[in-house]
């Protein structure tokens, strides 16, 4: 199964373009960790470290496709922001004006293993 | 980026408008659930609802929420200050967590700001005063003091935990003073942070015996 929305595409936009974050269901679950003005930059950051691999399934949301993503972040990044503890993050997020922006639903700590096209993550790795 | 009818990117089919109301919470470093000024406008979607942050929306709910969260330590420092007037001086209560003279009254009177620690201290200390003795008592570089105390019908209590929670092999030898003042002996060599040099009976099975090291 392919991403609905194309990863280069996405990956393109977050670098070149403009994201948005939903507050109440992305930023709302960053802050306590990151510092708001330090949001937007991690989450671009996180869709550059995806692969096709960490793709997990289309989900329709309001009648709006979304792709879901679990991915493990490198413990540098983690430091970086200060999220050594957390552990694998859940990435929900659409191409919402083509080639203008990208909109995340969710993106936070994963809550429950996730399947994926690279197998299974665990939402937290055994350290 | 937002403009006032920018279309919603959540639903595609709302407008974002700014939206100004109170009620809307967010966590922040160790608070959970710090209330947003009810006059911060965030565009939101007229349909579904989405607050959508714009760059210069984040920048200006970075400051907002700053000074929500500095005003929110202050409010608790305060607090708990004044709770902790009956239970101990000013002075002894900035002597005993390290703080120089005076910076507790200046907290008092939001003429300092605390930072988290200290508030969180303070906090601990309000909520529960039996604790300033305790801090006295961990400050001491002794060997840490340990109270055995027997209660009739109900057991031991050792660290103030229950026999049953705590230590039940002391439960179990009641009767017998030199059991039971053994088995303490036994279980605070275990945890191995108590050095007992003597062993002190009550005139009376209910008073408290002390082990002192």
């Amino acid at each position: 199964m392919q991403p609905h929305h194309p990863l280069d595409e996405v990956k393109r936009i977050c670098e070149e373009a403009d994201i948005e974050l939903d507050r109440a269901r992305c930023l709302n679950t960053l802050t306590a960790y990151i510092d708001l003005f330090k949001c937007k930059p991690f989450a671009r950051e996180v869709v550059a470290l995806l692969t096709l691999d960490d793709f997990s399934e289309v989900m329709n949301i309001g009648g709006l496709p979304y792709d879901l993503y679990g991915v493990r972040l490198p413990q540098e990044v983690k430091r970086r922001y200060g999220i050594e503890q957390l552990g694998n993050f859940y990435v929900k997020l659409r191409i919402s004006r083509p080639g203008r922006l990208v909109f995340f639903i969710s993106l936070h700590e994963m809550a429950d293993d996730l399947w994926r096209r690279g197998g299974l993550l665990r939402s937290k790795d055994n350290n | 980026m937002t403009n006032e009818l920018e279309l919603c990117p959540a639903c595609d089919v709302g407008h974002l408008r700014p939206l100004a109301k109170s009620g809307r919470r967010m966590p922040l470093k160790q608070i959970p659930d710090l209330e947003i000024p009810s006059s911060f406008a965030i565009p939101t979607c007229d349909r579904c609802d989405a607050e959508i942050l714009g760059d210069t929306e984040l920048a200006s709910l970075d400051t907002v929420m700053k000074s929500a969260y500095a005003n929110a330590l202050s409010s608790k420092s305060e607090h708990a200050i004044r709770d902790l007037n009956e239970a101990i001086h000013q002075r002894e209560l900035e002597r005993l967590i390290g703080v120089s003279a005076g910076y507790v009254s200046k907290l008092k009177n939001a003429q300092a700001e605390p930072g988290g620690p200290i508030t969180a201290l303070l906090m601990l200390l309000a909520d529960e005063p039996r604790l300033i003795e305790r801090l006295r008592e961990l400050w001491s570089t002794k060997r840490t003091f340990v109270e055995v105390i027997r209660i009739p019908e109900q057991g031991f209590r050792f660290g103030g935990l229950s026999s049953s929670e705590a230590v039940p092999s002391v439960a179990r030898s009641e009767g017998s003073h030199l059991a039971w003042a053994c088995e303490p002996l036994n279980l605070a060599r275990l945890t191995g942070n108590v050095s007992v040099r003597e062993i002190t009976p009550g005139p009376s099975t209910s008073e408290p015996m002390a082990l002192v090291g």
